[in-house]
Protein backbone atom coordinates (compact mmCIF):
# COMPACT_ATOMS: atom_id res chain seq x y z
CA UNK A 1 0.00 0.00 0.00
CA UNK A 2 2.79 2.20 0.98
CA UNK A 3 4.66 1.73 -2.52
CA UNK A 4 1.22 2.18 -4.21
CA UNK A 5 1.16 5.70 -2.92
CA UNK A 6 4.83 6.44 -3.45
CA UNK A 7 4.23 5.36 -7.06
CA UNK A 8 1.23 7.38 -7.12
CA UNK A 9 2.86 10.67 -5.72
CA UNK A 10 5.81 10.05 -7.97
CA UNK A 11 3.01 9.44 -11.51
CA UNK A 12 1.24 13.10 -10.43
CA UNK A 13 4.19 14.85 -10.11
CA UNK A 14 4.77 13.81 -13.74
CA UNK A 15 1.73 14.54 -14.55
CA UNK A 16 1.72 18.17 -13.20
CA UNK A 17 5.17 18.61 -14.33
CA UNK A 18 4.03 18.67 -18.13
CA UNK A 19 0.29 20.45 -17.08
CA UNK A 20 0.04 21.25 -20.73
CA UNK A 21 -1.01 17.99 -21.86
CA UNK A 22 -3.49 17.66 -19.40
CA UNK A 23 -5.18 21.25 -20.47
CA UNK A 24 -4.68 20.23 -24.17
CA UNK A 25 -7.37 17.33 -23.60
CA UNK A 26 -9.42 19.35 -22.04
CA UNK A 27 -9.42 21.76 -24.60
CA UNK A 28 -10.04 18.68 -27.26
CA UNK A 29 -13.09 18.09 -25.49
CA UNK A 30 -14.10 21.54 -25.84
CA UNK A 31 -13.55 21.04 -29.76
CA UNK A 32 -15.64 17.94 -29.88
CA UNK A 33 -18.45 19.70 -28.19
CA UNK A 34 -18.28 22.86 -30.87
CA UNK A 35 -17.96 20.80 -33.38
CA UNK A 36 -21.29 18.76 -32.81
CA UNK A 37 -23.36 21.60 -32.08
CA UNK A 38 -21.95 23.54 -35.15
CA UNK A 39 -22.13 19.95 -36.89
CA UNK A 40 -26.13 19.74 -36.02
CA UNK A 41 -26.75 23.46 -36.61
CA UNK A 42 -29.10 25.69 -34.27
CA UNK A 43 -31.37 22.96 -33.04
CA UNK A 44 -28.33 21.42 -31.59
CA UNK A 45 -29.54 22.12 -27.71
CA UNK A 46 -33.25 21.35 -28.49
CA UNK A 47 -32.57 17.28 -28.75
CA UNK A 48 -31.24 16.60 -25.61
CA UNK A 49 -30.51 12.94 -26.69
CA UNK A 50 -28.20 14.40 -29.23
CA UNK A 51 -26.38 16.43 -26.94
CA UNK A 52 -26.43 13.73 -24.16
CA UNK A 53 -24.83 11.39 -26.83
CA UNK A 54 -22.16 14.31 -27.91
CA UNK A 55 -20.87 14.94 -24.50
CA UNK A 56 -20.10 11.07 -24.00
CA UNK A 57 -18.53 10.73 -27.13
CA UNK A 58 -16.05 13.95 -26.35
CA UNK A 59 -15.29 12.75 -23.00
CA UNK A 60 -14.49 8.90 -24.07
CA UNK A 61 -12.65 10.48 -26.98
CA UNK A 62 -10.47 12.95 -25.10
CA UNK A 63 -9.77 10.71 -22.62
CA UNK A 64 -8.54 7.63 -25.00
CA UNK A 65 -6.61 10.09 -26.73
CA UNK A 66 -4.45 10.92 -24.16
CA UNK A 67 -3.96 7.65 -23.17
CA UNK A 68 -0.43 7.69 -24.39
CA UNK A 69 0.64 9.74 -21.80
CA UNK A 70 0.99 6.74 -19.38
CA UNK A 71 3.97 5.35 -20.97
CA UNK A 72 5.12 8.89 -22.20
CA UNK A 73 8.44 8.70 -21.90
CA UNK A 74 9.04 5.74 -19.83
CA UNK A 75 10.57 2.68 -21.83
CA UNK A 76 12.48 5.89 -23.75
CA UNK A 77 14.33 7.12 -20.54
CA UNK A 78 14.74 3.60 -18.89
CA UNK A 79 12.44 4.50 -15.74
CA UNK A 80 10.63 1.02 -16.59
CA UNK A 81 14.16 -0.77 -16.65
CA UNK A 82 14.73 1.17 -13.23
CA UNK A 83 11.49 -0.19 -11.33
CA UNK A 84 12.59 -3.89 -12.75
CA UNK A 85 15.80 -3.29 -11.36
CA UNK A 86 14.47 -2.42 -8.15
CA UNK A 87 12.14 -5.08 -8.12
CA UNK A 88 8.97 -3.31 -8.13
CA UNK A 89 6.17 -5.70 -8.08
CA UNK A 90 4.91 -4.60 -11.72
CA UNK A 91 1.01 -5.36 -10.83
CA UNK A 92 0.72 -2.28 -8.29
CA UNK A 93 2.50 -0.04 -10.82
CA UNK A 94 0.40 -0.45 -13.55
CA UNK A 95 -2.29 -0.10 -10.83
CA UNK A 96 -1.06 3.60 -9.61
CA UNK A 97 -0.30 4.01 -13.50
CA UNK A 98 -3.99 3.50 -13.51
CA UNK A 99 -4.99 5.27 -10.84
CA UNK A 100 -3.01 8.52 -11.40
CA UNK A 101 -3.64 8.78 -14.51
CA UNK A 102 -7.50 8.62 -13.80
CA UNK A 103 -6.95 11.14 -11.36
CA UNK A 104 -5.29 13.95 -13.30
CA UNK A 105 -6.30 13.44 -16.93
CA UNK A 106 -9.79 11.67 -16.98
CA UNK A 107 -11.48 13.57 -13.15
CA UNK A 108 -10.14 16.76 -15.15
CA UNK A 109 -12.67 16.05 -18.29
CA UNK A 110 -15.05 14.73 -16.08
CA UNK A 111 -15.65 18.25 -14.25
CA UNK A 112 -15.47 20.24 -17.35
CA UNK A 113 -18.01 17.59 -18.55
CA UNK A 114 -20.35 17.78 -16.06
CA UNK A 115 -20.20 21.76 -16.09
CA UNK A 116 -20.86 21.22 -19.80
CA UNK A 117 -24.42 19.38 -18.92
CA UNK A 118 -24.88 22.09 -16.29
CA UNK A 119 -24.60 24.79 -18.83
CA UNK A 120 -26.93 23.18 -21.40
CA UNK A 121 -29.68 23.22 -18.40
CA UNK A 122 -29.55 19.19 -17.02
CA UNK A 123 -31.52 18.69 -13.91
CA UNK A 124 -28.45 17.80 -11.30
CA UNK A 125 -30.09 14.14 -10.98
CA UNK A 126 -28.98 13.24 -14.69
CA UNK A 127 -25.55 15.27 -13.73
CA UNK A 128 -24.76 13.38 -10.80
CA UNK A 129 -25.67 9.49 -12.33
CA UNK A 130 -23.59 10.89 -15.12
CA UNK A 131 -20.50 11.82 -12.60
CA UNK A 132 -20.99 8.03 -11.34
CA UNK A 133 -21.39 6.76 -14.52
CA UNK A 134 -18.32 8.42 -16.17
CA UNK A 135 -16.60 7.90 -13.77
CA UNK A 136 -16.41 4.17 -13.72
CA UNK A 137 -16.33 4.20 -17.50
CA UNK A 138 -12.91 6.03 -17.02
CA UNK A 139 -11.66 4.31 -14.59
CA UNK A 140 -12.06 1.54 -16.26
CA UNK A 141 -10.58 2.76 -19.12
CA UNK A 142 -7.73 3.54 -17.72
CA UNK A 143 -6.84 -0.10 -16.01
CA UNK A 144 -7.39 -1.48 -19.86
CA UNK A 145 -5.20 1.79 -21.56
CA UNK A 146 -2.48 0.69 -19.29
CA UNK A 147 -2.18 -2.55 -20.19
CA UNK A 148 -2.30 -1.36 -24.31
CA UNK A 149 -0.19 1.45 -24.10
CA UNK A 150 2.87 -0.55 -22.40
CA UNK A 151 2.41 -2.77 -25.50
CA UNK A 152 2.23 0.26 -27.89
CA UNK A 153 4.61 2.46 -26.06
CA UNK A 154 7.34 3.27 -28.64
CA UNK A 155 6.65 1.69 -31.71
CA UNK A 156 5.45 2.77 -34.95
CA UNK A 157 2.25 4.88 -35.33
CA UNK A 158 1.78 4.05 -31.42
CA UNK A 159 -0.72 6.85 -30.33
CA UNK A 160 -3.31 5.42 -33.60
CA UNK A 161 -2.96 1.80 -32.42
CA UNK A 162 -3.56 2.01 -28.99
CA UNK A 163 -6.57 3.60 -30.13
CA UNK A 164 -7.79 1.47 -32.14
CA UNK A 165 -7.37 -1.17 -29.54
CA UNK A 166 -8.69 0.25 -26.68
CA UNK A 167 -11.98 1.56 -28.73
CA UNK A 168 -13.54 -2.47 -29.53
CA UNK A 169 -12.83 -3.11 -25.90
CA UNK A 170 -14.69 0.25 -24.48
CA UNK A 171 -17.80 -0.29 -26.10
CA UNK A 172 -19.80 -2.21 -23.25
CA UNK A 173 -19.06 -0.03 -20.53
CA UNK A 174 -20.45 3.14 -22.88
CA UNK A 175 -23.62 1.13 -24.09
CA UNK A 176 -24.29 0.79 -20.17
CA UNK A 177 -23.15 4.16 -19.59
CA UNK A 178 -25.11 5.96 -22.15
CA UNK A 179 -28.24 3.77 -21.65
CA UNK A 180 -27.93 5.14 -17.58
CA UNK A 181 -27.44 8.75 -18.87
CA UNK A 182 -30.50 8.71 -21.13
CA UNK A 183 -32.77 6.30 -18.67
CA UNK A 184 -32.55 9.53 -16.32
CA UNK A 185 -33.35 12.15 -18.57
CA UNK A 186 -36.31 9.63 -19.48
CA UNK A 187 -37.66 9.87 -15.96
CA UNK A 188 -36.40 5.41 -15.79
CA UNK A 189 -34.63 4.16 -13.39
CA UNK A 190 -30.53 3.21 -14.09
CA UNK A 191 -29.61 1.33 -11.15
CA UNK A 192 -28.74 -2.35 -13.37
CA UNK A 193 -26.56 0.04 -15.49
CA UNK A 194 -24.52 0.95 -12.90
CA UNK A 195 -24.59 -2.45 -11.35
CA UNK A 196 -23.26 -3.88 -14.73
CA UNK A 197 -20.38 -0.83 -14.49
CA UNK A 198 -19.49 -1.64 -11.26
CA UNK A 199 -19.24 -5.66 -12.22
CA UNK A 200 -17.12 -5.07 -15.28
CA UNK A 201 -15.19 -2.41 -13.70
CA UNK A 202 -14.41 -5.37 -10.58
CA UNK A 203 -13.86 -7.67 -13.35
CA UNK A 204 -10.89 -5.81 -14.87
CA UNK A 205 -9.55 -4.09 -11.41
CA UNK A 206 -9.15 -8.30 -10.58
CA UNK A 207 -7.40 -9.36 -14.38
CA UNK A 208 -5.96 -6.68 -16.07
CA UNK A 209 -2.96 -5.58 -13.97
CA UNK A 210 -1.88 -8.66 -14.33
CA UNK A 211 -2.04 -8.21 -17.74
CA UNK A 212 -0.59 -4.89 -17.50
CA UNK A 213 2.91 -6.55 -15.60
CA UNK A 214 3.22 -9.28 -18.98
CA UNK A 215 2.37 -6.14 -21.18
CA UNK A 216 5.45 -3.89 -19.70
CA UNK A 217 8.05 -7.29 -19.01
CA UNK A 218 6.75 -8.06 -23.25
CA UNK A 219 8.39 -4.90 -24.33
CA UNK A 220 11.72 -5.00 -21.54
CA UNK A 221 13.46 -7.38 -23.32
CA UNK B 1 5.95 -37.58 -24.16
CA UNK B 2 6.86 -33.99 -23.56
CA UNK B 3 10.14 -34.05 -25.02
CA UNK B 4 8.27 -35.69 -27.97
CA UNK B 5 6.05 -32.77 -28.53
CA UNK B 6 8.54 -29.80 -27.38
CA UNK B 7 10.54 -31.83 -30.59
CA UNK B 8 7.87 -31.77 -32.66
CA UNK B 9 7.43 -28.00 -31.97
CA UNK B 10 10.92 -27.03 -32.55
CA UNK B 11 10.93 -24.39 -35.70
CA UNK B 12 12.75 -26.52 -37.90
CA UNK B 13 11.21 -29.89 -37.65
CA UNK B 14 7.81 -27.85 -38.16
CA UNK B 15 8.58 -26.24 -41.05
CA UNK B 16 9.55 -29.48 -42.99
CA UNK B 17 6.16 -31.07 -41.56
CA UNK B 18 4.77 -28.03 -42.67
CA UNK B 19 6.07 -28.37 -46.03
CA UNK B 20 5.26 -32.26 -46.51
CA UNK B 21 1.43 -31.46 -45.73
CA UNK B 22 0.41 -28.20 -47.53
CA UNK B 23 0.51 -29.94 -50.85
CA UNK B 24 -1.78 -33.09 -49.93
CA UNK B 25 -4.26 -30.21 -47.48
CA UNK B 26 -4.37 -28.58 -51.10
CA UNK B 27 -5.91 -31.43 -52.76
CA UNK B 28 -8.05 -32.02 -50.02
CA UNK B 29 -9.41 -28.38 -49.11
CA UNK B 30 -10.07 -28.43 -53.33
CA UNK B 31 -11.97 -31.56 -53.20
CA UNK B 32 -14.02 -30.59 -50.03
CA UNK B 33 -15.31 -26.91 -51.33
CA UNK B 34 -15.74 -28.36 -54.69
CA UNK B 35 -18.32 -30.94 -52.84
CA UNK B 36 -19.66 -28.31 -51.28
CA UNK B 37 -20.16 -25.56 -53.61
CA UNK B 38 -21.84 -28.07 -55.93
CA UNK B 39 -24.37 -29.82 -53.33
CA UNK B 40 -24.72 -26.55 -52.23
CA UNK B 41 -25.19 -24.32 -55.37
CA UNK B 42 -26.91 -27.32 -57.71
CA UNK B 43 -28.52 -29.99 -55.42
CA UNK B 44 -29.58 -28.28 -52.01
CA UNK B 45 -33.30 -27.16 -52.67
CA UNK B 46 -34.95 -23.81 -53.28
CA UNK B 47 -35.59 -21.89 -50.31
CA UNK B 48 -39.38 -21.18 -50.80
CA UNK B 49 -39.38 -17.65 -49.42
CA UNK B 50 -35.63 -16.43 -50.38
CA UNK B 51 -35.44 -18.86 -54.12
CA UNK B 52 -32.25 -19.04 -54.81
CA UNK B 53 -30.59 -16.04 -52.91
CA UNK B 54 -30.66 -18.31 -50.08
CA UNK B 55 -27.11 -19.85 -51.27
CA UNK B 56 -24.64 -17.16 -50.36
CA UNK B 57 -25.29 -19.07 -47.04
CA UNK B 58 -22.63 -21.56 -47.99
CA UNK B 59 -19.81 -18.71 -47.77
CA UNK B 60 -21.62 -16.82 -45.68
CA UNK B 61 -22.19 -19.14 -42.55
CA UNK B 62 -18.32 -20.79 -42.59
CA UNK B 63 -17.13 -17.15 -42.56
CA UNK B 64 -18.37 -16.21 -39.70
CA UNK B 65 -18.25 -19.63 -37.98
CA UNK B 66 -14.33 -19.38 -39.02
CA UNK B 67 -14.68 -15.83 -37.93
CA UNK B 68 -14.83 -17.24 -34.09
CA UNK B 69 -13.19 -20.18 -34.48
CA UNK B 70 -9.66 -19.02 -35.25
CA UNK B 71 -10.23 -16.40 -32.73
CA UNK B 72 -10.75 -19.17 -30.65
CA UNK B 73 -7.64 -20.95 -31.58
CA UNK B 74 -5.60 -17.97 -31.34
CA UNK B 75 -6.59 -17.97 -27.64
CA UNK B 76 -5.03 -20.84 -26.74
CA UNK B 77 -1.78 -20.31 -28.98
CA UNK B 78 -1.95 -16.94 -27.15
CA UNK B 79 -1.96 -18.92 -23.51
CA UNK B 80 0.45 -21.20 -24.73
CA UNK B 81 2.76 -18.89 -26.18
CA UNK B 82 2.62 -16.19 -22.37
CA UNK B 83 2.99 -19.45 -20.34
CA UNK B 84 5.36 -21.86 -21.94
CA UNK B 85 7.09 -19.48 -24.76
CA UNK B 86 7.13 -21.41 -27.17
CA UNK B 87 8.06 -20.10 -30.42
CA UNK B 88 5.85 -21.66 -32.54
CA UNK B 89 2.64 -20.28 -30.72
CA UNK B 90 3.81 -16.88 -31.11
CA UNK B 91 4.20 -17.50 -35.14
CA UNK B 92 0.85 -19.18 -34.97
CA UNK B 93 -1.06 -16.23 -33.18
CA UNK B 94 0.90 -13.82 -35.76
CA UNK B 95 0.05 -15.74 -38.98
CA UNK B 96 -3.56 -16.70 -38.14
CA UNK B 97 -4.51 -13.10 -37.69
CA UNK B 98 -4.68 -11.88 -40.61
CA UNK B 99 -6.40 -15.25 -42.10
CA UNK B 100 -9.56 -14.55 -39.04
CA UNK B 101 -9.40 -10.40 -40.07
CA UNK B 102 -10.24 -12.05 -44.00
CA UNK B 103 -12.79 -14.12 -42.78
CA UNK B 104 -14.43 -11.90 -40.89
CA UNK B 105 -14.41 -9.26 -43.81
CA UNK B 106 -16.16 -12.08 -45.74
CA UNK B 107 -18.93 -12.89 -43.53
CA UNK B 108 -19.40 -8.82 -43.09
CA UNK B 109 -19.61 -8.21 -46.89
CA UNK B 110 -21.37 -11.10 -48.14
CA UNK B 111 -23.76 -10.48 -44.94
CA UNK B 112 -24.69 -7.48 -46.47
CA UNK B 113 -24.70 -8.13 -50.23
CA UNK B 114 -27.75 -10.85 -48.76
CA UNK B 115 -29.15 -8.43 -46.51
CA UNK B 116 -29.84 -5.88 -49.43
CA UNK B 117 -32.35 -7.60 -51.32
CA UNK B 118 -33.64 -9.74 -48.06
CA UNK B 119 -33.82 -6.72 -45.13
CA UNK B 120 -33.66 -4.03 -47.82
CA UNK B 121 -30.51 -2.56 -46.72
CA UNK B 122 -27.13 -3.24 -46.69
CA UNK B 123 -26.67 -2.75 -42.94
CA UNK B 124 -28.53 -2.31 -39.75
CA UNK B 125 -27.51 -1.86 -36.61
CA UNK B 126 -27.98 -5.57 -35.36
CA UNK B 127 -26.41 -7.26 -32.44
CA UNK B 128 -25.27 -9.92 -34.42
CA UNK B 129 -23.54 -7.45 -37.19
CA UNK B 130 -22.19 -5.51 -34.66
CA UNK B 131 -20.41 -7.81 -32.48
CA UNK B 132 -18.50 -9.22 -35.62
CA UNK B 133 -17.71 -5.39 -36.49
CA UNK B 134 -16.47 -5.03 -33.35
CA UNK B 135 -14.51 -8.43 -34.04
CA UNK B 136 -13.06 -7.02 -37.48
CA UNK B 137 -11.57 -4.04 -35.91
CA UNK B 138 -9.87 -6.28 -32.80
CA UNK B 139 -8.04 -8.55 -35.64
CA UNK B 140 -7.21 -5.40 -37.50
CA UNK B 141 -5.54 -3.77 -33.89
CA UNK B 142 -3.82 -7.83 -33.41
CA UNK B 143 -2.71 -7.29 -36.80
CA UNK B 144 -1.09 -3.70 -36.34
CA UNK B 145 0.55 -4.53 -32.87
CA UNK B 146 2.58 -7.78 -34.19
CA UNK B 147 3.65 -5.35 -36.92
CA UNK B 148 4.62 -2.58 -35.26
CA UNK B 149 8.56 -3.71 -33.91
CA UNK B 150 11.32 -4.39 -35.54
CA UNK B 151 12.15 -7.45 -33.41
CA UNK B 152 9.38 -10.19 -34.30
CA UNK B 153 9.65 -11.47 -31.39
CA UNK B 154 8.11 -8.60 -28.84
CA UNK B 155 5.27 -7.73 -31.72
CA UNK B 156 3.81 -11.56 -32.08
CA UNK B 157 4.43 -11.42 -28.19
CA UNK B 158 2.68 -8.35 -27.63
CA UNK B 159 -0.11 -9.41 -29.89
CA UNK B 160 -0.88 -12.74 -27.90
CA UNK B 161 -1.08 -10.23 -24.87
CA UNK B 162 -3.79 -8.34 -26.52
CA UNK B 163 -5.77 -11.61 -27.84
CA UNK B 164 -5.90 -12.46 -24.27
CA UNK B 165 -7.36 -9.35 -23.32
CA UNK B 166 -9.69 -9.54 -26.02
CA UNK B 167 -10.71 -12.86 -25.16
CA UNK B 168 -11.60 -11.53 -21.08
CA UNK B 169 -14.09 -8.86 -23.67
CA UNK B 170 -15.42 -10.81 -26.78
CA UNK B 171 -18.51 -12.56 -25.12
CA UNK B 172 -19.66 -9.63 -22.41
CA UNK B 173 -19.05 -7.12 -25.60
CA UNK B 174 -21.43 -9.60 -27.46
CA UNK B 175 -23.61 -9.79 -24.77
CA UNK B 176 -24.24 -5.85 -23.93
CA UNK B 177 -24.40 -5.50 -27.84
CA UNK B 178 -27.23 -7.99 -27.96
CA UNK B 179 -28.99 -6.01 -25.02
CA UNK B 180 -28.68 -2.62 -26.60
CA UNK B 181 -29.62 -3.62 -30.00
CA UNK B 182 -32.67 -5.53 -28.88
CA UNK B 183 -34.03 -2.22 -26.86
CA UNK B 184 -32.89 -0.38 -29.44
CA UNK B 185 -34.06 -1.79 -32.67
CA UNK B 186 -37.42 -3.99 -31.56
CA UNK B 187 -37.26 -6.87 -33.51
CA UNK B 188 -34.15 -7.66 -35.28
CA UNK B 189 -33.15 -10.83 -37.86
CA UNK B 190 -31.45 -13.34 -37.14
CA UNK B 191 -30.62 -16.14 -39.48
CA UNK B 192 -29.29 -19.10 -37.21
CA UNK B 193 -31.72 -19.20 -34.41
CA UNK B 194 -34.06 -20.82 -36.94
CA UNK B 195 -35.13 -23.47 -34.90
CA UNK B 196 -34.35 -26.29 -37.92
CA UNK B 197 -32.62 -26.29 -41.16
CA UNK B 198 -34.05 -28.72 -44.02
CA UNK B 199 -31.21 -31.48 -43.69
CA UNK B 200 -30.79 -31.64 -47.21
CA UNK B 201 -29.76 -27.88 -46.96
CA UNK B 202 -27.56 -28.42 -43.59
CA UNK B 203 -25.35 -31.28 -45.05
CA UNK B 204 -23.41 -29.06 -47.84
CA UNK B 205 -23.18 -26.16 -45.25
CA UNK B 206 -21.43 -28.79 -43.05
CA UNK B 207 -19.24 -29.80 -45.88
CA UNK B 208 -18.44 -26.33 -46.62
CA UNK B 209 -17.35 -25.93 -43.23
CA UNK B 210 -15.09 -28.55 -43.39
CA UNK B 211 -13.75 -27.45 -46.71
CA UNK B 212 -13.33 -23.42 -45.00
CA UNK B 213 -11.24 -25.34 -41.96
CA UNK B 214 -9.00 -27.42 -44.18
CA UNK B 215 -8.43 -24.13 -45.96
CA UNK B 216 -7.42 -22.40 -43.04
CA UNK B 217 -5.37 -25.14 -41.97
CA UNK B 218 -3.90 -24.87 -45.50
CA UNK B 219 -3.16 -20.99 -45.58
CA UNK B 220 -1.64 -21.05 -41.81
CA UNK B 221 1.18 -23.56 -42.79
CA UNK B 222 2.09 -21.84 -45.98
CA UNK B 223 2.45 -18.34 -43.98
CA UNK B 224 3.93 -20.17 -40.72
CA UNK B 225 6.56 -21.55 -42.62
CA UNK B 226 7.45 -17.73 -43.91
CA UNK B 227 7.14 -16.33 -40.43
CA UNK B 228 9.66 -19.30 -39.69
CA UNK B 229 11.93 -18.38 -42.51
CA UNK B 230 11.64 -15.05 -41.22
CA UNK B 231 12.15 -16.02 -37.18
CA UNK B 232 15.04 -18.49 -38.22
CA UNK B 233 17.04 -16.26 -41.07
CA UNK B 234 20.08 -16.12 -39.18
CA UNK B 235 19.81 -19.97 -38.27
CA UNK B 236 21.86 -22.58 -40.06
CA UNK B 237 19.70 -24.75 -41.36
CA UNK B 238 17.77 -21.81 -43.25
CA UNK B 239 20.74 -20.45 -44.73
CA UNK B 240 21.69 -24.32 -46.18
CA UNK B 241 17.70 -24.87 -47.12
CA UNK B 242 18.25 -21.17 -49.03
CA UNK B 243 21.95 -21.78 -50.81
Amino acid sequence: MKLFLTLCRFELTRYFASLTDVLNSVAFFALIIIISAVAAGPTFTDNNTLVIGSVWTASVLSCVLTLDLIFNKDFREGTVDLFILCSVPLEILSLAKAFSYWLTNCLSIILVASFTFLLFGFQPGLILNFLSCISLVTLTMSLIGVALSALTANSKGGTLLLTILVFPLMIPPVIFGTRASLNVYNGLDSSNELLFLVGFFMLLLSTLPWASAAAIKTRIH
Amino acid sequence: MFKLIRNFLALESFYFFARRIQKPLLYFTLIVIGIGLYSGLFIAPRDYQQGDAFRIIYVHVPAAWLSLFVYMYMVLAAFTALVWKLKIAEIGIKSAAPIGFCFTAIALVTGSIWGKPMWGTWWVWDARLTSELILLLIYGGIIGIANSTDDPRIGSRSAAVVTLIGAINIPIIHYSVEWWATLHQGPTVSKLDNPSIELSMLIPLVIMTVGFIAYFILILMIRMQNEIIHYERNANWIRKKLS
